[in-house]
């Protein structure tokens, strides 16, 4: 496709009916945050999910993950797996 | 100085200090190790670190801190993680200063394919496409040639990965630009001949009357 006389090629946005994601914390509300590079595709994939399922290392009270450290909000989440 | 070394101290003198470097799998790794003393650059690994690190001592690796090949690496003071629509949109949105990449084929024009060879089970095109469209300056790392057949020929018979020409070729027997669109031989390897080079390379050469050898 040409847009402003450059050649591009057109990939369209991934859909799934599952995006399951890793996160190093979350709060009971579902916030999350990954550490260092294991956020890769998490917060991307997540945002493409019709139902998201999270694991996540640490889960921690709501509030405790600041504002600004959150990566995925929680209401994009759908259910959390809480490890035993 | 075995070949891959050779390759990677002679790109490792492109580096300026402040550029964003995106190295790829390979040759390209050692760059890392050459870096001139006083040259501060940052290393970009695009499944979203910057501030790259050497490889981990024995027993020390980060389970959540990798390259893009998934080897564990460092991260370095001031380095910073962003996820992967962040890192593509670094390299689309052109902040990459220069990528130093693998090649199997350059064709006389620059062109690059580095990322199948058909028939043969690949893990896919990882970021080479965006790196090549998308940094300022895209430097080739590769042998001159492979089992003695050339590898920077008139057309390439592997797919390429961008029609976007490479600015740079270095193999141990030469560094290649391309002015005008013309493959040109700008400098030889340590004790190499231009007719050495000639020989080894099917694409239609520019060669100088003078090439001076490559600074290592």
């Amino acid at each position: 496709m040409e847009l402003d006389g450059k050649i591009y090629l057109i990939e369209t946005a991934l859909a799934a009916d599952f995006a399951v994601v890793h996160a190093f914390l979350t709060d009971y509300l579902g916030n999350l945050a990954y550490a260092l590079t294991a956020r890769n595709f998490n917060p991307v994939i997540a945002m493409a999910g019709r139902t998201v399922i999270a694991d996540a290392d640490h889960i921690v009270p709501v509030g405790v993950i600041a504002p600004d450290h959150v990566i995925t909000p929680a209401p994009v989440l759908g259910y959390l797996i809480a490890n035993a | 100085m075995d070949s891959q070394n050779i390759i990677a101290r002679r790109i490792a003198r492109e580096l300026r200090s402040g550029m964003l470097v995106n190295l790829g799998i390979g040759i390209p790794t050692v760059v890392a190790n050459y870096v001139p003393q006083g040259i501060h650059v940052f290393f970009q690994s695009e499944n979203g670190l910057i501030g790259t690190g050497p490889i981990p001592e024995e027993g020390m690796a980060h389970p959540t801190l990798t390259d893009a090949g998934g080897r564990p690496v460092t991260a370095l003071p001031g380095a910073s993680t962003f996820d992967s629509a962040m890192s593509f949109g670094l390299i689309r949105g052109g902040h990459l200063d220069l990528t130093v990449l693998g090649g199997l084929q350059v064709d006389q024009s620059g062109r690059l394919a580095n990322w199948m060879i058909p028939n043969k089970m690949v893990p896919g095109m990882g970021g080479a496409m965006d790196l090549v469209c998308g940094a300022k300056r895209v430097i080739v790392a590769m042998q001159h040639t492979a089992k003695g057949k050339a590898k920077i020929v008139k057309n390439c018979t592997l797919p390429l990965t961008s029609t976007r020409a490479v600015d740079l070729i270095v193999t141990e027997l030469a560094v290649i630009a391309f002015p005008e669109g013309r493959a040109t031989l700008v400098e030889t390897g340590p004790a190499v001949s231009i007719a050495q080079v000639v020989a080894a390379t099917e694409a239609e050469l520019v060669t100088p009357s003078h090439v001076p050898e490559m600074p290592l």
